[in-house]
């Protein structure tokens, strides 16, 4: 169809009927009547008789637009661009080894997981006794006597096996008396009640 | 000029508008039902859309053919908003006869319904018919700036020579009476 209407307008723009061949005349006759061929041609050319009114342009405004740099529009695919850009930006530097941030959080697991307790709950007493030892200063060790042959290749006799028929001082029997006062013949008891209980 | 163009100088866009603004003005006006002041205030906004849209323009292709695209869609946008009337008054011949006689009322009569038929038609049709008989452009430079293939051009084409002459066709079979012919 498109190819037709083609063909017909070639026709309309360029000849006029009578110049038509005899092919061209028999198409256009196939499509129309010569009167509609020839009433498109005048339709045509009358248009040049159409009238317009005769009006110089205005001169152009350009408006001023403040705020500089801040203000200039930014064309869609320069925002589009900008855009990728900072995604693309975000991702290349989000850090990827997540084994460096365990490691530190590893490092610092102890203290993580470390509960410090700021009171202490005592469940043991430990008192602590001082124990007074008194010394005096002039202290003699005891010294054991032990007969003992040293040339006796088993070594010194214990002290049960020391021979008892030694040295030893002797007993006065005079010694054994009592040169004192026995505290139960002491005038002083009958100020102590307490102590008559006791059948002294 | 084009690409030199930006936004910190305004010799080039003015250069621009001196050299395009007339025919595009006359263009506006052929489309906007002989509406100046709308007319005018299109061209103002057809070269502020060149400074803002001017990194669209491909530097392969002619620069009158790119705004002229460009004003084709401002006034398809301007029907698709505003709607268009059509209507061929029959009564105002009666008023033309009057005041200019019967010559000249009959040809500014047939003028006027010409011009009124024209309006009448779709938007890309019209589109078509103007750019081809009233603003001349050639076949191949209308499928630029309309989009479409040559063979597409002839088809509107046709088809609008063919709506205009139906429309017309009450005045006279032969669109000539004794009173005036056309050239």
């Amino acid at each position: 169809m498109e190819s037709i209407d083609n063909r017909l307008f070639d026709l309309l723009e360029s000849f006029t009927f009578d110049a038509l061949n005899e092919d061209d005349k028999l198409f256009v006759l196939t499509h129309m009547t010569e009167q509609e061929f020839r009433n498109q041609q005048k339709i045509i050319a009358a248009t040049d008789e159409l009238e317009y009114p005769a009006v110089v342009p205005l001169p152009l405004a350009i408006p001023n637009k403040k705020g500089g740099f801040w203000m200039a529009p930014v064309p869609l695919y320069q925002l589009l661009a900008g855009v990728a850009a900072a995604i693309i930006a975000v991702v290349l530097l989000w850090p990827k080894n997540q084994e460096g941030i365990q490691s530190m959080y590893t490092l610092n697991s102890n203290i993580a997981d470390t509960v410090y307790h700021t009171k202490l709950v005592h469940d043991t007493v430990y008192k602590t006794e001082i124990e007074k030892i008194y010394i005096s200063k002039n202290v003699e060790p005891k010294t054991v006597y032990v007969d003992c042959d040293l040339s006796n290749s088993k070594g010194p006799k214990r002290m049960l096996e020391v021979n008892t028929n030694g040295n030893s001082p002797s007993i006065n029997p005079n010694d054994l008396t009592s040169k004192t006062n026995s505290m139960k013949n002491d005038e002083t008891l009958k100020l102590l009640p307490e102590a008559r209980g006791f059948g002294l | 000029m084009v690409q030199i163009m930006d936004h910190h100088s305004h010799s080039s866009i003015i250069e621009l508008h001196s050299r395009y603004s007339g025919r595009l003005l006359g263009y506006f006006i052929k489309m906007l039902d002989k509406d100046v002041e709308l007319a005018q205030d299109f061209v103002q906004e057809l070269f502020l859309k060149i400074m803002e849209k001017k990194h669209l323009f491909d530097p392969e292709k002619k620069f009158y053919t790119w705004v002229f695209t460009i004003a084709s869609n401002m006034c398809k946008t301007s029907y698709r908003s505003k709607g268009r009337s059509v209507g061929f008054e029959a009564e105002k011949h009666e008023h033309l006869q009057a005041q200019m006689g019967d010559n000249l009322a009959e040809k500014k009569f047939f003028l006027t319904a010409l011009q009124t038929s024209i309006n009448g038609l779709d938007d890309h049709h019209k589109q078509t018919f103007v750019l081809r008989f009233l603003e001349q452009f050639s076949l191949n430079e209308i499928a630029d700036i309309t989009e479409c293939s040559v063979g597409t051009v002839k088809s509107r084409l046709f088809y609008s020579t063919k709506k205009i002459t139906e429309k017309l066709h009450a005045f006279d079979p032969s669109f000539e009476t004794t009173l005036f012919k056309l050239t």
